[in-house]
Parts: C-alpha cells; sequence; structure tokens
C-alpha cells in the first residue's frame, strides 16, 4: 500500500490532484488494486482447458523411422535425435508421439532439446502399462498434453477404464488429457458421447483415403466438411491428431498427389499433426497391412525427403 | 430536353449493361433486374439476412432457407459477422443461391461449409470461381443428433467452397457422390446446368432492342427541336 502512494506522489506533479481532495487518492489507490487483482485473476485463467492453445503449424505425427515391433529392433538415442533435427530443418515445431516405452518415452525432452518449441503432445499406447506410465510422468516438464490410447475403444479398452486412467493422468501432471479415435466416431456411433465428455480436446483422426476419397481436392473437402460440422456442433476447438495422404501402394497415388493434398491442406487454416514424418515398413512387413500402410511418411524410412518435405524445407527456409 | 434525353439514354445503357453481369447477394436491386432480363419471370426468389456468431475457430450460421441447414466459415480475424443469401427458382426446380458477405469477411475467408438438412446425395453445387464454374460434389457425413431428448441417425450432405458469391445447386446428378472426385473445370455452365442457349441470348437481344428504340427517340425528339428550331 506504501509504495502505491509512493507511486501516486511521484505522479502528482503529471497529474496534480487537489490537497483538499485526499479521498480521491485513496480511492485511485482503491482502484489500482482493484486493476492489479483483476490482473492476476485473467492470469489465473491462462491455465485454462487445451481448447484455448494454438498450434504453430506445421506439426508432425512422429514414429521413429527405425520403430518397428519386431523384438529384434533396437531404438538409439542417436538415431531419434537425427530424426528430429530433419523434420526441425522441414520447419516442425510441434510434434505428437504414439507410444513411451523404453526410449519413445524420452521423446518430449529430445524434441525440446532440438528445437520443438510448440505443442508437444505425449502418447501413451497402452495406458495399463507400467512403463508407459511411470515414463509419461517423468515427461511431464516437456509436455503440454497426453494422448491416452489410440483407436482402441471398446477394443483394447472399455472406456470407464480409459476415463479412470485419464483422470488419474490429469490429476498427477496437472496437464491436459484426451484420446484418439477416428473422426466419425466423434460424430455418431456409440462412443460419441463418451469423447465428447471426456476428452480435454478433441484429437481424432482424418484419413479420407480410406474413405475412397483419392482425389487431393476431394480429399480436403471429406476432412474440413467434418472437421468443422465437428467444431459447430460442440463449440469446441478440434486439432487433428492425424490428417494423412500416402505416396504409393496403389495405382493413381504418387508423391505428387500427397504434395497436392498437404498444399490443398494447408490452405484450409486448419490446425492437423501431418500424418506422419517416416514411411513404416513394418506396417507391411510384420503387421500384414495393405501395402499403402508403408507409405504415409513424407519422409521415405532411410530419411530421404519426399517432395512434401522438400515443400516445406523450402518453405520454412524462406522465412 | 437533349439533356433529359441523353440521361434517359445513359440509364438505359447502365441497365442494360448491369442487368447482364453476374449478381451478387448484396445488391438486391441489381439480382432482380438480373434475374428478370436473364428470363426469370417465372422465377421465384427469397432473400435472407443470416447471421454468423462464434463457435470455437469458427462463424456458423442457420439459414431458415429450406434445405440449408447449417453454414461454417472460417475467417481468421472476423468475430461476427453476417451474410445475404438470395436465392432463385427456376420452374424446372434448379436454384441459384448468391451468397453476399461484407468485404472484411470475404476478405478473411479461408474455408466455408453449406450443410444440407437432407441426405439428398443427388445434389451437385457450382461455384463461381472467378469466372469459372466448379463442380463441387456432395459428402457424405453420418451423424448423430439429439432432438429434444430424442437421439436421431442422419445421413447430412455437405459442400465445401473456397469463397462467398454464386452458386447452383442442382439436382438429379446422376454420378455417386463423393466417389468421383474429379473438379471438372472445362464442362461450360451451359452444359452443367443444362440450359439452352436462348437463356444466354435472350438478355443481348433485348439489349440490343431497347437500345435501337432509345436510339431512334432520340433521333425523333433531336429532328423535333431542330423544326422547332428553323
Amino acid at each position: 500500500m506504501h509504495i502505491l502512494a509512493n507511486i501516486i506522489n511521484l505522479l502528482l506533479p503529471v497529474f496534480p490532484i487537489k490537497k483538499n481532495r485526499l479521498v480521491c487518492r485513496w480511492q485511485f489507490v482503491v482502484f489500482l488494486l482493484m486493476a492489479i487483482l483483476s490482473g492476476c485473476v485473467k492470469a489465473e485463467s491462462k491455465e485454462a482447458p487445451i481448447d484455448n492453445f494454438q498450434l504453430k503449424q506445421p506439426a508432425v505425427a512422429y514414429n521413429p523411422r527405425s520403430f518397428s515391433l519386431e523384438s529384434s529392433s533396437v531404438l538409439s538415442r542417436k538415431e531419434i535425435t537425427e530424426d528430429l533435427r530433419l523434420l526441425r530443418v522441414s520447419g516442425f515445431r510441434s510434434l505428437v508421439t504414439y507410444g513411451s516405452k523404453g526410449l519413445l518415452g524420452s521423446i518430449p525432452e529430445m524434441a525440446r532439446n532440438v528445437g520443438f518449441d510448440s505443442v508437444v503432445i505425449m502418447g501413451i499406447w497402452d495406458p495399463f502399462s507400467k512403463e508407459e506410465w511411470s515414463n509419461a510422468l517423468a515427461q511431464a516438464p516437456y509436455v503440454d498434453g497426453y494422448c491416452l490410447g489410440n483407436e482402441g475403444l471398446g477394443v483394447r479398452y472399455n472406456p470407464n477404464e480409459l476415463a479412470a486412467k485419464m483422470d488419474e493422468l490429469r490429476r498427477l501432471t496437472g496437464h491436459p488429457v484426451t484420446t484418439s479415435e477416428p473422426i466419425d466416431s466423434y460424430l455418431t456411433g456409440p462412443y460419441r458421447d463418451w469423447l465428447l465428455t471426456h476428452s480435454d480436446w478433441l484429437f481424432p483422426l482424418a484419413h479420407p483415403f480410406w474413405a475412397d476419397q483419392s482425389d487431393p481436392a476431394m480429399a480436403v473437402d471429406w476432412i474440413v466438411a467434418r472437421h468443422d460440422y465437428l467444431t459447430a456442433k460442440t463449440g469446441r476447438n478440434v486439432i487433428l491428431k492425424e490428417a494423412g495422404y500416402p505416396s504409393g501402394g496403389v495405382e493413381r497415388i504418387s508423391e505428387e498427389t500427397q504434395l497436392a493434398f498437404f498444399k490443398v491442406l494447408e490452405s484450409k487454416g486448419l490446425s492437423f499433426f501431418y500424418f506422419e514424418a517416416f514411411d513404416q515398413p513394418w506396417k507391411k512387413n510384420i503387421l500384414r497391412h495393405h501395402e499403402v500402410e508403408a507409405h504415409w511418411g513424407i519422409y521415405q524410412s532411410d530419411g530421404t525427403p519426399k517432395k512434401v518435405a522438400e515443400w516445406l524445407s523450402e518453405r520454412w527456409s524462406k522465412r | 430536353m437533349m439533356r433529359r434525353l441523353g440521361i434517359l439514354i445513359i440509364v438505359i445503357i447502365a441497365n442494360l449493361i448491369l442487368s447482364n453481369q453476374s449478381a451478387f447477394g448484396t445488391s438486391g436491386g441489381v439480382t432482380n433486374v438480373g434475374a428478370l432480363a436473364s428470363g426469370a419471370i417465372e422465377d421465384t426468389g427469397s432473400r435472407e439476412w443470416v447471421e454468423l456468431h462464434r463457435a470455437g475457430d469458427l462463424l456458423i450460421g442457420r439459414p431458415a432457407i429450406k434445405d440449408i441447414g447449417l453454414i461454417t466459415v472460417y475467417a481468421p480475424g472476423v468475430d461476427e459477422s453476417h451474410l445475404i443469401i438470395r436465392e432463385v427458382k427456376l420452374p424446372d426446380g434448379r436454384r441459384s443461391l448468391f451468397f453476399g458477405a461484407p468485404n472484411k469477411l470475404s476478405r478473411k475467408t479461408l474455408r466455408a461449409t453449406i450443410y444440407m438438412k437432407h441426405s439428398a446425395m443427388n445434389l451437385v453445387l457450382l461455384e463461381n470461381v472467378k469466372g469459372r464454374w466448379i463442380e463441387r460434389r456432395p459428402q457424405a457425413i453420418p451423424v448423430t443428433e439429439n432432438v429434444s431428448s430424442e437421439i436421431l441417425q442422419d445421413v447430412i450432405v455437405a459442400f465445401s467452397v473456397d469463397k462467398f458469391g454464386s452458386y447452383w445447386v442442382l439436382e438429379g446428378h446422376s454420378q455417386t457422390p463423393g466417389q468421383i472426385s474429379a473438379i471438372s473445370q472445362k464442362q461450360s455452365a451451359s452444359t452443367l446446368l443444362g440450359g439452352g442457349y436462348m437463356r444466354g441470348l435472350l438478355p443481348w437481344a433485348g439489349a440490343f432492342l431497347l437500345l435501337g428504340i432509345g436510339w431512334t427517340l432520340s433521333r425523333w425528339t433531336h429532328s423535333l427541336e431542330r423544326k422547332r428550331v428553323q
């Protein structure tokens, strides 16, 4: 209070107050105090849900290029750091991960160290894995939010179990927590209400290619129509955890069409993570998935940039 | 006298020129004259002011116009705005829509989507982009709606557009929606709309006729004036 009074005294020569109106001075002090207090309240409200944060584009969905489900595969810190540096050169500042087992559980810290200065979301693949859980808690200082589970609602875990784990993670870390399912599950189906209620932000997966949208412009329209309907109906910020388009595996698909897709998508101003950083051949070789599954990367599995990565790097270098 | 006639002729010519321009929503008078001059005497039209409110990152509007359930607009930096929608129905069932928007909204819009109320999968929307008609295929979206404690399953149809301006909504399109992805830029409006050349020629014929009448009147009054002076 004394400090405030001194400040007012200093200001008196500039803004003279008549001595017989000293009450005004105290009114002014009270006014200043209220202003400061209201500032504090406002500052506190910045701790609001993740709905308020904005991604700095471009953002990328990242799995190391040396990752595989084969038991013989070994990840190294050096390789992951190289991956992250490569992505940083393309201008990426935000990323989302999928699992936190072993070295995967240190990716957020490594990403911060190589310059990922925007949003980092840490993925936990198995909500019941003790190893993933403890790694996730240890990385709390480096992450902005957690994504617990991925496309497993009603399959790998049930809604009640997941809700309990999400609450626990929120309580232990103070960070917002969500999960991810295909975007149509947020618009209809048995888990729609659950997803809208339990997600701190909406984090759907959008893959028009699997809805027979092979034309890049139509594929973007497919995403925009769903994304904007979801936003309009819920009033929530929707961040697409995965928005992607393959570059091979079937006819009519190429690096050119992949580039065209991402150029149109970028022009629409959506918040999305590029799906995905590197080609993942194990999805075809080990999981025996469709050939296309191995070609979603914007880099090949050996780190060679595809046309999208070249375009992003060029754009970034001009900034 | 001559001055009055001159002004009259200028007004007639200006009207003829205006009536042959593409009509945009906010210019109500122009749309009316344009519709009449385009042979749309039997057409029915309506105009609606649609308030846009913020929902998340988007501006959303719910027009009362039949069939359109929702409009979403992404225009960063614009908090509230409006659209003026002019709908003209032709006797054969075709509809034209004009979306007029304030300059700031038009300038800042990065994307807009029009959601139809019903799952009419045979709809096609033609968007006029820089003088070319671009065909927009519908996107079918499965949704669940909670309407007064009832849960309704539905499929709605959406069209994504680049900018506000003029559109045609056509029914009875035979191709599978959302599957054939090519956005045609080669088809002419006449081909897409199924219209004959008469619709295009009539305004021009009318314009020349009126110009001829104006010119004759001008010559006649001029000669009368000259005789009176002599």
